[in-house]
């Protein structure tokens, strides 16, 4: 069978968007938080926690709605911990970062054995894919983009409301001013502090609507540890793509297609290894950072302490 | 009310904020137990039995505890450098496969041969892996946070394809995979024929005094502290910091990589694709724990060892699930991190807002 | 000017612990006046001016604009009082662009941006003052002349009646200053009131009025017409200027240990740090280099130690050649460079003084030679350093961030001064050092010439220099524009070729030559 088949392709390129969607979802969270100069390393963690907990309401009120909002809250209770720690207490941002990762997916673990459930999701319904009237009837390009699921859609959008809220608005420079030189706001007597913790829970709190919709759509059943690395990618496309949405955006498409072909693999019948077709995100981001070194988007406070009042 | 930063703190004053942590620690431990529903007084009993209620509990106890110990000690030597790495995970998994692989290489020859070329193997492997995460931060700047990660990941993937693959022991189905067990003279012996403690942690013994010793007398470790609390200051005194970076990378991979190995050939005998993991991250918390220097590390270290056999124990008594042990260990690092920088401020209560 | 002051303070204090940094201080200005907060280093001006800011709350005292008493919070309050600041080091975001610089942290409105507005406002300010920045370019392309005036547009963008400016021409050539007091002189006619903090002696004089600070208090305030140097002088330092050093006995120059040639080197953006430097300095010669910091002497003398690879050029150290090899073959050969910021760059913080003491020489022969570090020679050596340079400091085992900014220097002299056999490099060595200090700093780099070695001194103080060297050179532009002999040079001629002005025809020497 050829393996550059129509459907087979147009399921790559639509399974391609659905999974991009949790990495662009977090990623556009963790923009923001980065903007403002803070590392969150713990996107992982905050992810596994969203997804769990997304899980565990979903299994007790069978509601999406309410899981989706309770894995929000999630990631806004993590955000709220990791702004105390890092912008409150000034440690480290990176151990904090490890350190959340490591308690997330220690703790759903433990619950998540306490509970003794291991109950299959797949049942409930999960987001169903929600087409587009008419352009869905698109030949190829409808099937791909135009019959995927609501947050997908809503992912999508809210790359150019990103733009445009960091650009065009006066939060949006203020926060982008908050990870460049944090003095400026303080030579104003614009408070720097609220708008740091503002900044990582908004962020968290996207990263809990990701991690809601790998748990809610793109799985069936809560594994530990199923964030898999994604927390990762997102630092790694922030860094891929230089801190700009489109150049993160690229990095996140380029992973969730190796991503997609690699649950195609065994179908394709490639002559690599399945291993191989799993491992290639994550040598992908490897050579795109060795290519593309280019730093000089970097918020010039990323990392470090805010040590005003 | 203000918060204002102390100039200097009084001992006393650490020694009950770590207290009052430990003692947080225990409630959250409490807390923990009761929200699986087991019996609390209970569950800690037989946690606290299975870690050191008899000697051949200890020994167990201890049997764990090394190879994190020594991961942790890995962790120390990269961190006090200002090296951020993540990395020690894949390095322990390829130093088990490293040694794994020269097992086969090494059939013919007399056991002890066999083994020390064994763990030579194990620790070229580990510290390869390491000193390309520092050559991809030198050559590329690439941030050692991120390739760390990344290279993990294709470590793990590649000990799975092997696994699954030439490395298969016959007749297994494709459910679990896993290696045919290790000759037994390969086993490490035990020590002094005291059943269980096998000689690999006279090596977690020996990674402890050098460690220490570098750490405070040699130039390198003079190096690796210049280097973490000032490298702008070291490069301009004439010290090459990326081979600095390089030299530390390949000594910490290859400290990791012994852990893979003693897990591999002191304990479990074969490798499978999960028997190894979570030894690398648990000894980044370990040695944060202890504060990166050795003393503290082995500590921390020992402690945790000692909770995860009782774990064991309190799971087969009261049904706590296990993982209880690393929840813990993210519960005690934040609260040991909060003491440690809380003990600097102290609240003033001033009439000027 | 009115009659009514549009700032006045009374009994103004401020304490920090035990120090006393502002001690009842009252002053008063007028719309459309220029004052000038006159003091020494460390006289309390800086935390003044953060007070009249906001930025710092007074223990005690008044603060009245316009007549009506007020008590800031935060600078938001002070500039909605009126009331602008252009702090020293400038605050600015260097990644993005001018316009969001000013604008940041401005507007009523949460939401919307409105930058049309925001650029008309600027367009006509602009043209008002014959300011001219391009909106649209990033901060950090910006000389550092033109950063200057982005952080003054900042001011004025929010309307202020009343602007502070501190130490303004810290930074700028003389050009540059000229052209900052026609601005000050333009806002002054539009009734703006202007507060000068500075420590220049030049500056000074333009003003209406000078309030003179000493240890936190003010000892006086005159009119410009009445001010002379040596009546600002004693009010600055209580007593009359100190005498003049005594001449030294003339020295016959030795062979030359340090030729450059050519020297070259551009910085991460390409711009040019250092143009086309030849140099030539013998044993027993200190050779001054004299400039506006940022002219490129850092780039020059990190070259010249082996810290910086030039683009290109050659550089010969007793025979040697060492362009492109790294700081460990320079020290090798007997160099030992004293730097500009000495925590960031020369000791490890909280290292003790006997591990800072052999920051390079770990490896060393002399300390255990190889794999481990022998503690007793590292104490002697310690112990040896501390009495010989008096370091206070309870312990050779006293980490160095503890220590006064006098003797953490001491440190850094202690082992470099060991270091320098051949040639020591000094960039800003007194910089921030109490008077005993810098005597001690000077005595020791005499002594180190009367050695035999060669000196290369970057001082931003002219009599310094001028007391000091055998040779001054001086930096414009990344070029070493001429080289003077101090004793026949004066220096209004030496702050003209720092400005950019063109060498003068007489008194020169050639700028290399064969020895």
């Amino acid at each position: 069978m050829s393996f550059l088949d129509n459907t087979m392709l147009i399921s790559i390129f639509a399974m391609t968007l659905a999974t991009a969607t949790p990495l662009i979802l977090s990623a556009i969270g963790e923009l923001m938080t980065q903007r403002a100069g803070i590392w969150n390393l713990g996107v992982e963690g905050t992810m596994l926690t969203a997804a769990f907990t997304a899980y565990a309401v979903v299994l007790a009120t069978g509601s999406l709605g309410l899981a989706t909002l309770a894995a929000v809250a999630a990631g806004c209770l993590v955000g709220a911990l990791t702004a105390a720690l890092t912008a409150g207490l000034k440690l480290d941002q990176f151990v904090i970062g490890l350190t959340i990762n490591l308690l997330a997916s220690g703790l759903t673990l433990y619950l998540f054995r306490a509970s003794g459930t291991n109950l299959d999701t797949s049942g409930l319904n999960s987001f169903a894919p929600v087409a587009i009237p008419g352009l869905s009837k698109i030949p190829f390009i409808g099937a791909v983009l135009f019959d995927q699921p609501l947050l997908t859609y809503v992912a999508f959008a809210l790359i150019p409301a990103a733009w445009l809220f960091l650009y065009r608005t006066r939060v949006g420079l203020d926060l982008r001013v908050l990870g460049e030189n944090p003095r400026v706001l303080e030579t104003r007597g614009v408070a720097v502090m609220p708008r740091l913790w503002a900044a990582t829970i908004a962020g968290s709190a996207m990263t809990g609507l990701g991690g809601a919709f790998l748990m809610l759509d793109l799985s069936d059943r809560f594994t530990p540890d199923m964030s898999a690395g994604r927390g990762w990618l997102v630092v790694v496309a922030l860094v891929a793509g230089n801190w700009s949405l489109f150049g993160t955006l690229a990095a996140i498409l380029c992973f969730a297609l190796l991503d997609a072909i690699a649950s195609f693999g065994q179908v394709l019948s490639l002559p690599v290894p399945y291993e191989f077709l799993l491992a290639m995100p994550y040598l992908a981001s490897i050579v795109i950072l060795t290519v593309f070194r280019s730093r000089s988007g970097q918020p010039a406070q990323l990392g470090i302490p805010y040590t005003g009042k | 009310m203000r918060i204002v930063k102390r100039t200097k703190l009084a001992p006393v004053w650490s020694v009950a904020l770590y207290a009052a942590a430990a003692v947080a620690s225990l409630g959250a431990a409490a807390a923990l137990i009761a929200i699986a529903g087991a019996p609390v007084g209970d569950s800690l009993s037989a946690l606290a039995s299975g870690a050191v209620g008899s000697p051949a509990a200890a020994i167990d106890s201890l049997v764990k505890a090394a190879p994190f110990i020594l991961t942790g000690f890995a962790t120390c030597i990269a961190y006090r450098a200002g090296f951020w790495t993540v990395g020690q995970e894949g390095q322990v998994l390829a130093g088990g496969a490293a040694a794994w692989q020269a097992s086969l290489w090494t059939s013919g020859l007399p056991p002890a041969l066999s083994i020390a070329l064994c763990i030579l193997a194990g620790m070229i492997g580990g510290g390869a892996l390491a000193g390309l995460a520092a050559w991809l931060k030198i050559r590329f700047a690439m941030s050692e946070i991120v390739s760390t990660v990344m290279l993990n990941y294709v470590v793990f993937y590649a000990l799975s394809w092997l696994i699954s693959g030439p490395w298969m022991a016959s007749g297994d189905t494709a459910s679990y995979q896993q290696t045919s067990v290790l000759p037994q003279d390969l086993w490490l012996p035990d020590i002094f024929g005291i059943a269980d403690l096998h000689m690999g942690v006279i090596l977690v013994a020996v990674a402890l005094v050098w460690l220490y010793l570098v750490l405070s007398r040699a130039a390198l470790g003079y190096e690796i502290r210049a280097m973490g609390l000032n490298a702008t200051a070291l490069s301009q005194r004439g010290v090459s910091l990326s081979k600095l970076i390089f030299k530390i990378m390949l000594i910490s991979g290859a400290v990791s990589a012994v852990a893979g190995f003693i897990e591999t050939f002191g304990v479990n005998h074969r490798l499978t694709g999960d028997n190894l993991s979570g030894l690398g991250y648990e000894g980044i918390i370990v040695a944060l724990i202890g504060r990166l220097t050795p003393v503290g590390t082995l500590l921390a270290g020992l402690f945790f060892g000692a909770l995860h056999n009782g774990a064991l124990f309190m799971n087969v008594m009261t049904g706590v699930p296990t993982a209880l042990v690393e929840t813990l260990q993210g519960i005690v690092l934040i609260l040991f991190l909060v003491v440690g920088v809380a003990g600097h401020f102290r609240v003033e209560w001033s009439k000027q807002p | 000017m009115s009659a009514a002051p549009i700032l006045r303070a009374t009994g103004l204090t401020k304490r920090f612990g035990a120090v006393v940094a502002n001690d009842s201080v009252s002053l008063e200005i007028f719309p459309g006046e220029l004052l000038c907060l006159f003091g020494e280093n460390g006289a309390g001006k800086s935390t003044l001016s953060a007070m009249l800011y906001g930025e710092k709350r007074p223990d005690a005292g008044r603060l009245e604009i316009k007549g009506k008493a007020v008590a800031f919070r935060s600078p938001a309050d002070a500039i909605k009082a009126g009331i602008g600041m252009v702090h020293q080091h400038f605050v600015l975001a260097k990644a993005l662009t001018v316009l969001e610089n000013i604008v940041a942290g401005t507007g009523a409105k949460v939401w919307r941006l409105d930058l049309d507005a925001a650029r008309a406002r600027l367009a006509e300010i602009g043209a008002e003052l014959g300011i001219e920045v391009d909106l649209d370019r990033p901060v950090w392309r910006l000389s550092v002349g033109e950063q200057q005036w982005v952080e003054i547009l900042k001011a004025l963008y929010l309307g202020v009646e009343i602007l502070i400016l501190d130490e303004p021409t810290a930074v700028l050539t003389p050009q540059e200053s000229d052209q900052l007091f026609g601005l000050i002189g333009m806002m002054r006619r539009r009734g703006l009131a202007v507060i000068i903090v500075t420590h220049k002696l030049r500056e000074v004089l333009q003003a209406d009025r000078i309030t003179v600070l000493r240890r936190g208090r003010n000892v006086g305030t005159l009119s410009g017409a009445d001010a002379t140097p040596e009546l600002l002088t004693q009010m600055m330092v209580g007593q009359a200027a100190a005498a003049a050093p005594s001449a030294e006995p003339p020295r016959a120059p030795g062979r030359v240990i340090v030729q450059a040639q050519n020297l070259a080197a551009r910085g991460f953006g390409g711009e040019v740090l250092v143009d086309d430097v030849s140099l030539m300095v013998r044993e027993g010669e200190i050779l001054g280099i004299a400039g506006v910091a940022g002219n490129g002497q850092k780039p020059l003398l990190e070259m010249l130690a082996g810290i910086r690879r030039p683009d290109h050029g050659v550089i010969t150290i007793d025979g040697q050649s060492l362009e492109g090899r790294g700081p460990a073959a320079f020290m090798q050969a007997g160099v030992g460079i004293i730097p500009e910021d000495r925590y960031a760059e020369g000791l490890v913080g909280e290292f003790s003084i006997a591990d800072n003491l052999i920051l390079g020489q770990q490896r060393a022969g002399r300390y255990g030679g190889g794999l481990f570090i022998t503690r007793k020679k590292v104490a002697e050596n310690a112990r040896e350093a501390m009495a010989r340079y008096a370091i206070a400091a309870p312990s050779i085992d006293t980490e160095v961030r503890l220590l006064s900014g006098g003797n953490a220097q001491k440190v850094v002299l202690a082992r470099e001064l060991a270091q320098a056999s051949v040639l020591l490099l000094a960039n800003q060595p007194t910089r921030g050092l109490d008077i005993g200090v810098v005597a001690l700093v000077h005595a020791e780099l005499r002594q180190k010439r009367a050695a035999g070695a060669a000196i290369i001194l970057v001082c931003e103080d002219l009599d310094d220099l001028f007391a000091l060297s055998d040779r001054i050179a001086v930096m414009f532009a990344g070029r070493i524009v001429d080289i003077l002999d101090p004793v026949s040079a004066s220096r209004e001629t030496v702050g003209g070729l720092m400005a950019g002005h063109a060498a003068a025809a007489s008194n020169r020497e050639p700028v290399s030559c064969e020895s």
